[in-house]
């Protein structure tokens, strides 16, 4: 069983004549994304305690994330980073550079 | 939880953040080929434009245009960010189908409903289906990931739901409803019995003819089957009888004279010219006298301003459609006497969103001529106008 590819086959197109700019302009869009999922989220959190009755802001202010809290915000961090960085490394992140460069992972690790 | 836009049986759930991500693109989609499309269009008349002529240089052609604006920033921008747009269509519905395959796979089968699925696994796949990924969505339609798999149709309907930006319509139906309905309103005397859909994918514009015409059996073939086994259940989920063939359009199964209408939608422009004209033999092979031919396309460069033609024509060269700019240089009504239709039986209208106008404003309009105009073929808020073709056989 495979996923779905995250990738297409063949070549982005280049528009803007230095390397670069074009994903550079992608990682951005898809950040924006993210972020405005994450305000959304936020806006509704808000929203659906308000109605509960509760105040939000000083709670969030006071609080400590506990281990297990804090590996899930990691695991989220990562995922973030991941679609972020989509253009640049590939779908799986930092594992699919490892396994297109052998040598300069042997040359590091030596 | 909330499922995509349209509820049917095969829709999968969604969560919050599923949910905002699209609606994020979708307001990207929307926000590129609205304002940034303008601005891209005020950019050549005011400064593009100006500069050529001064230099007595006229751009006549859509590939005068295009090589006009290459250097230009709002070009490039524009560009870029659609292409952007367009991945992200995909990126942000595919985490969802991961997740959901297997139970897309375990859902009961409705057994209520009289639609079919036949699968031919020995079917060769066409080259402009396997070569490339169309529309730069990775794997394209007709890939399979596991067993029995359905997860290229969840992709594919959930992509249009996002890339639509709603201008399908809630059940992402808007064209097969359109086309359907002028059928059965301009020629109210007509009574197919038997429908055939070539290139349906999932059946989003496939399903509007059983509901326009519901004595009539409606056949729908595509190559691929993971979409076929998609919309076959999703057909099923919503109490439509469809019968979903896996196909090739340009070299059919079907006795001759077998179908009344034979239909298509955004099919012809993704065929390599000889499959396409494989196909139109094939239609008018089927076809039975008095039957039409009726697809949905983009309107023929012949008919349209040159600018407009060179928009439309981007996505020949940045979406993994090379055979869009070639199919609408040819001369519609010429295509289908080659395949043997009489001219003078050729028709073409372009027409209002059946859905979004409802049947009373949509009667009125079919009266009126038909208007080639930067609304006709693109999705657009203020008013789209599809743009139809075909011929009756004699």
């Amino acid at each position: 069983m495979r996923k779905i590819p995250r990738k297409r086959r063949g070549q982005r197109h280049q528009f803007f004549a230095a390397d670069g700019v074009d994903e550079i302009l992608s990682c951005v869009l898809r950040l924006t994304a993210e972020i405005s999922a994450v305000k959304e989220r936020l806006y509704l959190a808000e929203r659906v305690l308000e109605a509960q009755g509760l105040h939000l802001t000083a709670a969030i202010e006071a609080y400590e994330p506990n281990e297990a809290q804090s590996e899930e915000l990691a695991a989220g961090r990562e995922r973030l980073i991941q679609t972020v960085l989509a253009q640049l490394e590939g779908a799986s992140g930092t594992q699919s550079i490892a396994n297109d460069n052998p040598s300069i992972v042997d040359a590091a690790d030596s | 939880m909330h499922h995509q836009s349209h509820e049917h049986g095969m829709a999968i759930p969604l969560t919050q953040e599923d949910r905002a991500r699209r609606a994020f693109v979708s307001s990207l989609r929307s926000h590129v080929l609205q304002q940034m499309s303008a601005g891209l269009r005020q950019h050549f008349d005011s400064t593009v434009a100006e500069e050529n002529t001064k230099r007595g240089k006229r751009l006549e052609t859509p590939e005068d245009i295009h090589r006009s604006l290459l250097d230009a920033f709002p070009f490039k921008a524009y560009s870029s960010v659609r292409t952007s747009a367009q991945e992200m269509v995909f990126d942000v519905v595919s985490d969802a189908v991961d997740r959901n395959r297997d139970s897309l796979n375990d859902r009961p089968t409705v057994d209520s409903c009289s639609g079919t699925l036949t699968l031919d696994p020995h079917l060769e796949l066409p080259k402009n289906v396997t070569g490339f990924d169309v529309h730069l969505a990775p794997g394209a339609y007709h890939a399979e990931y596991q067993p029995e798999d359905l997860c290229a149709g969840a992709v594919y309907d959930n992509s249009i739901d996002v890339f639509a930006f709603g201008q399908f319509g809630k059940e992402l139906n808007d064209i097969g409803s359109t086309l359907a309905n002028y059928i059965r309103l301009a020629y109210s005397d007509f009574n197919p019995q038997q429908i055939l859909d070539c290139g349906c994918t999932v059946g989003h514009n496939t399903l509007p003819w059983a509901t326009a015409f519901p004595d009539a059996e409606v056949t729908a073939i595509d190559v691929a089957a993971p979409v076929l086994r998609y919309g076959h259940a999703r057909a099923q989920s919503l109490g439509i009888p469809v019968h979903f063939k896996q196909m090739d359009a340009s070299d059919m199964a079907f006795d001759d004279e077998q179908f009344d209408v034979v239909f298509s939608s955004m099919f012809l422009h993704e065929l390599p010219p000889k499959d396409l004209a494989a196909y139109l033999r094939e239609a008018y092979r089927v076809l039975k006298p008095g039957g039409v031919l009726w697809q949905m396309e983009l309107p023929p460069m012949n008919a349209m301003p040159v600018y407009e033609n060179f928009y439309m024509n981007w996505d020949t060269y940045y979406n993994n459609e090379p055979y869009y700019g070639t199919f609408r240089k040819q001369n519609y009504r010429e295509l289908l006497s080659n395949a043997g239709f009489d001219e003078d039986n050729f028709i073409e209208a372009t027409l209002p969103r059946y859905t979004f106008v409802g049947d009373a404003a949509f009667k009125s309009a079919l009266t009126g001529s038909n208007t080639f105009d930067s609304l006709t073929g693109r999705m657009d808020p203020k008013g789209t106008r599809w743009y139809g073709f075909g011929a009756w056989k004699e």
